[in-house]
C-alpha cells in the first residue's frame, strides 16, 4: 500500500457556529471561504460524500478508517441529520470495514438528549474548552459577548456521567502562556479520567504570537508546556493522558503514528465541506484566503484526485517538503517540523520550520531530561533522536 | 477578563521566565509508569497493531495505548 491513501475523513457538516470565538480559523483569520458555503451540510451530498468514501476504502483495501463529524458547530446540524447519517454510513460500509465516528463540539448545545442520541449512535464526542471560567472567557464568547463556559461545563458534567465512557473523547484547550499550567490542570481533574490536548493557537510567520520571544524560551508556550510536564510527571496524575506529551515521547523513542501536528509520518485526512468540496486541512484557514481550495469535489472528483494538490501532497511526504533546517535538525523525528500552519510565511511560502520552533525545541529536550532517566529508553532516543546520555547537545 | 486577574496572568508569564528551575527528580514509581505506558505503546505498535495517525480536530479516545500491562 502506498501512501496515497485516506483514513480520517472530517466532514464539516455544519459550516456556522452559535458562538464566537476571537481566534477562530473557520471565521475570523485570513481566509473567509465559510461566506460562500451552504449553512448544512445537505443529507444528499452526505450520501454522495459516503459514495466515495466507499470506492475509496475499496480500492485501497482499508479495514478500518475514522469519519470526524466538524464545523463551525457539528450539533447545528441537528439530531435528525445525524440519525439519518449514521444509519446510512452503516449500511454502507460497516460490513466490510470498521467505522469509527467522532465529533468535536463546542459543546454549547449539548444536554442529555443529544448526548443519549450520540452514545446510541456510537459517536464519541470531545469538547473544546479553553480552561476554568477566567480563561474560557478570554477568547470564547457567544455572540452577544457572554460567557459560554456555565453551558460547556454543564455539557462536560453530563458527559463525565459513566454512562457516557464509550462516547467521552476528552477536551482541546488552547494554550494561554500567561496563565498558570498548574491550575488549569487541576481545574481538569475534577471531571475525572480523561484526555486534554493543549493546542497552540494559530499563529505563523506572518501574525506572530503576540507574547514576548527569547531565543531561550520562544515565545513562551515551550515553557508553559514544560511547567505542566513537570507537575504531570511528578505527581502521579495518570488519570489525565495529555497527548502533546504522550505524543512526543512516543515520536521521540521511535514510535511512528501520533497526532498530524507532529512527526513524519503521512497524514491520512480528508474534509469535505458543506458543499461537497475537498479542501486542504482547514486550519490552514489560518495562513491566507483561498488557502483550503482545492476546486474539487465529490461529484466530480474521488479522493484519490486529491493527492494533486500541494497542501495535501506535502503532508504525505512531510520530511521531503520540509526545509533544509529543520530537516538537518537532530528533533525532527518528533516535532515533524511542526504544524503547518505554523510554516506559514508571507513570501516563503511553508518552507520555514515553525514559528513555534524555539518553544519546541525547549520543551522536547526537557521532555528528554526525563526520559534519559531509564536506561532502555535512553538506548531508544540516543538511537532516534541523537540524544546524548547526559542530554547536553547543541540542538 | 477581569484586571487582577489579567495582572496575575501577566505575573506568571514573568515569573516563569524569570525562574526556569526545572529540575529533573530522581526516578519514583510513578514515573516508572509512564516508562511502562511508552515503551508498550511503541511494542504494540512494532508489533503491527492496527494505528492511525489522528488530527488535530478531535481528541480521541483511540489516540492512546489502555494502561500499561
Amino acid at each position: 500500500m502506498n501512501d496515497l491513501f485516506v483514513q480520517t475523513f472530517l466532514l464539516k457538516v455544519a459550516a456556522r457556529c452559535n458562538i464566537d470565538c476571537d481566534y477562530c480559523y473557520e471565521y475570523k483569520l485570513a481566509d473567509q471561504s465559510w461566506r460562500s458555503k451552504p449553512s448544512r451540510m445537505p443529507i444528499q451530498v452526505l450520501f454522495k460524500t459516503i459514495k466515495r468514501i466507499k470506492e475509496h476504502i475499496l480500492s485501497h483495501e482499508l479495514k478500518g478508517i475514522s469519519i470526524i463529524f466538524h464545523g463551525g458547530e457539528p450539533l447545528l446540524a441537528g439530531k435528525d441529520f445525524f440519525e439519518q447519517a449514521v444509519t446510512h454510513i452503516n449500511g454502507e460500509l460497516s460490513s466490510f470495514c470498521e467505522v469509527k465516528f467522532g465529533m468535536q463540539s463546542n459543546g454549547v448545545l449539548l444536554d442529555a438528549e443529544w448526548a443519549n442520541l450520540l452514545l446510541r449512535l456510537k459517536v464519541g464526542i470531545g469538547i473544546s474548552i479553553d480552561g476554568y471560567k477566567q480563561l474560557n472567557d478570554e477568547h470564547r464568547l457567544d455572540y452577544r459577548g457572554n460567557s459560554t463556559f456555565p453551558r460547556v461545563e454543564a455539557a462536560m458534567k453530563i458527559l463525565s456521567q459513566p454512562q457516557y465512557s464509550e462516547i467521552r473523547g476528552g477536551f482541546l484547550t488552547v494554550i494561554q502562556p500567561e496563565s498558570n499550567p498548574i491550575k488549569l490542570l487541576e481545574w481538569f481533574r475534577k471531571f475525572g479520567k480523561t484526555q486534554i490536548d493543549f493546542l497552540l493557537p494559530h499563529y505563523n510567520h506572518q501574525r506572530k504570537p503576540p507574547s514576548a520571544y527569547d531565543a531561550v524560551h520562544g515565545y513562551g508556550y515551550g515553557l508553559w508546556l514544560a511547567q505542566l510536564f513537570d507537575y504531570w510527571w511528578n505527581n502521579d496524575i495518570h488519570e489525565i493522558k495529555i497527548r502533546i506529551f504522550e505524543d512526543l515521547m512516543h515520536l521521540m523513542i521511535g514510535g511512528r503514528y501520533a497526532v498530524e501536528s507532529f512527526g513524519l509520518s503521512p497524514v491520512h485526512l480528508a474534509v469535505i465541506q458543506t458543499d461537497g468540496e475537498y479542501e486542504a486541512v482547514d486550519s490552514l484557514k489560518s495562513t491566507y484566503d483561498g488557502a483550503v481550495s482545492t476546486s474539487k469535489n465529490i461529484s466530480d472528483h474521488s479522493f484519490d484526485d486529491i493527492f494533486s494538490e500541494y497542501l495535501i501532497l506535502s503532508r504525505t511526504a512531510k520530511f521531503e517538503n520540509l526545509p533544509e533546517k529543520c530537516r538537518e535538525c537532530r528533533l525532527v523525528k518528533a516535532c515533524g517540523g511542526g504544524y503547518i500552519p505554523h510554516r506559514y510565511h508571507p513570501v516563503f511560502g511553508f518552507n520555514m520550520p515553525t514559528i513555534y520552533c524555539q518553544d519546541l525545541i525547549f520543551l522536547i529536550k526537557h521532555i528528554e531530561k526525563y526520559l534519559l532517566l531509564d536506561e532502555k529508553i535512553r538506548t531508544q532516543l540516543v538511537e532516534h533522536i541523537g540524544s546524548t546520555p547526559t542530554g547536553i547537545s547543541s540542538v | 477578563m477581569e484586571l487582577d486577574v489579567q495582572r496575575e496572568m501577566r505575573e506568571n508569564l514573568v515569573e516563569n521566565r524569570a525562574s526556569n528551575d526545572i529540575t529533573v527528580r530522581p526516578v519514583t514509581t510513578s514515573m516508572k509508569k509512564i516508562f511502562l505506558r511508552v515503551q508498550d505503546r511503541l511494542n504494540r505498535e512494532t508489533d503491527g497493531t492496527p494505528h492511525v495517525n489522528h488530527t488535530s480536530h478531535q481528541e480521541h479516545q483511540d489516540t492512546y495505548t489502555p494502561p500499561s500491562r
